[in-house]
């Protein structure tokens, strides 16, 4: 469903990413860990068609973003770190407007509905979005995913800042959503939710992937351990000229 | 793909702050068109009163020659019925031109055309004008519905349009927005074109319920229809220049610092360097030199005063005086009377060179206002309030033609000092203006909108450009 192949991208002297080559199949939560600057967002933002890759392409269920970026968003969903919503509207309202965005036009009680699988609370549907906290609006973005229907999610440090239930539940509605058979891409710093969500990890540093493995089976401990001597291995290759 | 157009006029029409500068250019706007109607309702009133004034007279006068021809009055010393000299020689007739279709929509109160002049057989109608300036080159002028449309429309507009991409970006909902799987250029064309029907609605219907209120019973609707496209021109010209600088912002700051120095470049710069330009190669008359050649005639036929009298009466010896009158007749009938129709056919080239240089200047205005829209509407809109110096010109010809005409009708009995008959008052000539060509008036019209389209094409040109790379980084 996501596939980058060989993918290049440079910013003037700086590589971002150096011939990544990744996939998530249908249904799979793939958590790609990795220190500030590794390229994750940069990852993303390719899967997304906000920059243009130098070499390599990206696929959206076969299409490239590079070169059909509408078709290519059509099947996907974003939930950025920060979701910036409109603060006059409700969080109601904000999702009836995005998912008119995304080309629904859903009932109010449908609204109600997305909102609540988000985990966001009834009383606070109809309240203005500015009185919210980020994990409301955290949750606000959910369900703008949820109501988009995507078959592939990319999240960018989704639960950055988030409590322990909140991030609890999100990682609950991942699982629900990878039973629907969507593939999610989560790039992140937190490796306890990667663990608890994904079914591969992948440890991104200097652009590169350094690891890929299953989830299954490792402890908190070994993957930070892991994550680690991975970074760790591949700092002084960075430092070089 | 649905359009958004009413999820976006909710978003807008609810953000802050919104409602409020609605309501503000709505109170000006109302305000303007207050003023522009209080002008024509004083000007209305003023030409009604010196109208019913003047024919009040001339009726007195008819009156009182027929009660003196019955034997049932004595005339008096002065202001007699039957005396030319005393009846109609100094008498001003208020000529009104065709009234402007959309007058309410200025306030001006130095507009190159009068809209009542009072012409007898000496008035030189033409000193009466409070200025030889052509106002369309003052960029200020009176607070009225042409000052709001062209000044404050757009800047209004730019308050509503500068951070319909910018603020996304800067806030980091910019990439939420563009994932949703519409281009940011889909997304700020509706969302421009929301805030443009929202100033176009307010300014619009303000001047269309100002127009029917005050001009009802008029044919103003093309012209209505003439000035709304202009304005939306204007408006839309300003919506694509937000487009174009939104395209690219990082930030609403700069988004804002970019539109407000397009907006001092071409509505308060470029007016004032095109204005410059054209009192260059075109330049207003001269008044100075309008005045000295009035007092050199003037010098002149006062020194060669006998002169004139004979020659005048050389050359129409049917008009010789017929009897004695008294030094006071003997002075305004052989004395006066031909020194009047001697100065006007001296100053009459001069006159015509100061009315070709103001029509000049307004042609090159016309030419140079593609480079600020905002002038372009000012010049549209005077038009069609009645300020083009196209139409003074017009009018004045009208009016040099009725003064002859009233002049052949009077002239014999005056210089004759023969006495005026009733039959004299039943067919004195009536002041029929005729109409401005339609070809001459729309193709000034036409050729305004053109240079208000002219800026609006490369407006869309550029954000069309920019808004079609436009992305969410």
């Amino acid at each position: 469903m996501l596939s980058a192949e060989r993918l290049h991208k440079r910013y003037g002297a700086h590589t971002a990413l150096h011939g990544l080559d990744l996939t998530v199949r249908p249904g799979e939560v793939y958590a790609l860990l990795g220190p500030n600057g590794a390229g994750k967002t940069t990852t993303i933002n390719c899967f997304l068609g906000f920059v243009r890759p130098d070499g390599g392409r990206a696929l959206v269920d076969g299409r490239d973003p590079a070169l059909d970026p509408q078709g290519a968003r059509q099947a996907l969903a974003y939930i950025p770190e920060q979701v910036n919503l409109y603060g006059w509207f409700s969080g109601r309202e904000n999702l009836a407007y995005f998912a008119e965005l995304g080309g629904h036009r859903y009932r109010k009680a449908e609204l109600g509905g997305f909102l609540t699988e988000a985990g966001l609370e009834a009383d606070a549907h109809d309240r203005p979005v500015s009185g919210y906290s980020k994990g409301m609006r955290q949750k606000v973005g959910i369900a703008i995913a949820l109501a988009k229907d995507a078959r592939a999610l990319l999240l960018d440090e989704p639960t950055s800042g988030l409590d322990p239930r909140a991030s609890h539940e999100f990682s609950e509605l991942l699982r629900r959503l990878s039973a629907r058979k969507v593939s999610i891409l989560m790039a992140t710093h937190d490796i306890f939710r990667a663990l608890d969500v994904a079914n591969r990890i992948g440890i991104m540093v200097g652009g590169r992937l350094i690891e890929e493995m299953d989830a299954g089976g490792l402890s908190a401990a070994g993957l930070e351990a892991r994550y680690l001597n991975a970074t760790l291995a591949a700092a002084p290759a960075e430092a070089a000229p | 793909m649905r359009p958004l157009w009413r999820q976006e006029a909710r978003l807008f029409l609810r953000a802050p702050g919104v409602a409020p500068l609605l309501a503000v250019l709505f109170a000006l706007s109302v305000l303007g068109a207050w003023n522009g109607a209080q002008r024509l309702e004083a000007e209305r009133a003023r030409i009604a009163e010196a109208v019913a004034a003047d024919q009040a007279a001339f009726a007195r006068k008819r009156d009182q020659l027929v009660a003196l021809e019955a034997g049932r009055a004595q005339e008096g010393q002065f202001g007699s019925a039957r005396k030319a000299h005393q009846a109609v020689m100094s008498a001003g007739r208020p000529l009104v031109p065709p009234p402007a279709e959309l007058g309410v929509l200025s306030a001006a109160e130095a507009r190159p055309t009068p809209d009542l002049l009072a012409v007898s057989l000496l008035t030189r109608h033409r000193d009466q004008q409070p200025t030889l300036d052509d106002p369309t080159n003052r960029l200020d002028g009176p607070f009225d519905l042409s000052f709001v449309a062209t000044w404050l429309a757009p800047l209004f507009l730019l308050f509503l349009t500068y951070d319909v991409l910018a603020r996304d970006r800067e806030q980091g909902s910019a990439g939420l927005l563009a994932s949703q799987g519409r281009t940011l250029a889909a997304i700020a064309a509706v969302r421009l074109a929301v805030r443009f029907v929202a100033v176009f609605a307010v300014v619009g219907a303000v001047a269309v319920a100002a127009a029917v209120v005050t001009e009802a019973g008029r044919a103003s609707l093309p012209a209505l229809l003439a000035w709304l496209a202009g304005l939306a021109l204007c408006l839309g010209t300003w919506c694509a220049l937000a487009g174009a600088v939104n395209a690219r912002a990082r930030n609403s700051a700069s988004a804002s610092l970019a539109l407000l120095s397009i907006w001092i470049a071409t509505c308060l710069l470029a007016p004032a360097v095109i204005s410059a330009a054209v009192g260059a190669v075109a330049p207003p008359p001269d008044r100075l030199g309008g005045v000295l050649a009035m007092r050199e005639i003037e010098s002149g036929l006062n020194r060669r005063r006998a002169e004139v009298t004979a020659a005048y009466y050389a050359a129409r010896p049917q008009n010789r005086p017929v009897r004695q009158g008294d030094e006071y007749e003997h002075y305004f009938v052989t004395e006066m009377f031909p020194r009047t129709l001697a100065f006007d056919a001296a100053f009459a080239p001069v006159a015509a060179g100061m009315d070709r240089a103001r029509v000049r200047q307004a042609e090159a205005l016309r030419w140079a206002s593609p480079a600020s829209p905002s002038l372009a509407l000012k010049l549209l809109t005077e038009d069609l309030a009645g300020g083009a110096p196209e139409r003074r010109v017009r009018y004045l010809a009208d009016v040099d033609a009725w003064q002859a005409r009233w002049r052949g009708h009077f002239e014999p009995k005056l210089a004759s000092m023969r006495f005026l008959t009733v039959e004299d008052y039943d067919r004195m000539p009536r002041f029929e203006p005729r109409p401005e060509a339609a070809a001459a008036r729309w193709g000034r019209i036409v050729a305004l909108l053109g240079a208000l389209a002219l800026p609006l094409l490369l407006a869309l040109a550029w954000a069309w450009r920019a808004l079609r790379s436009a992305g969410p980084l």
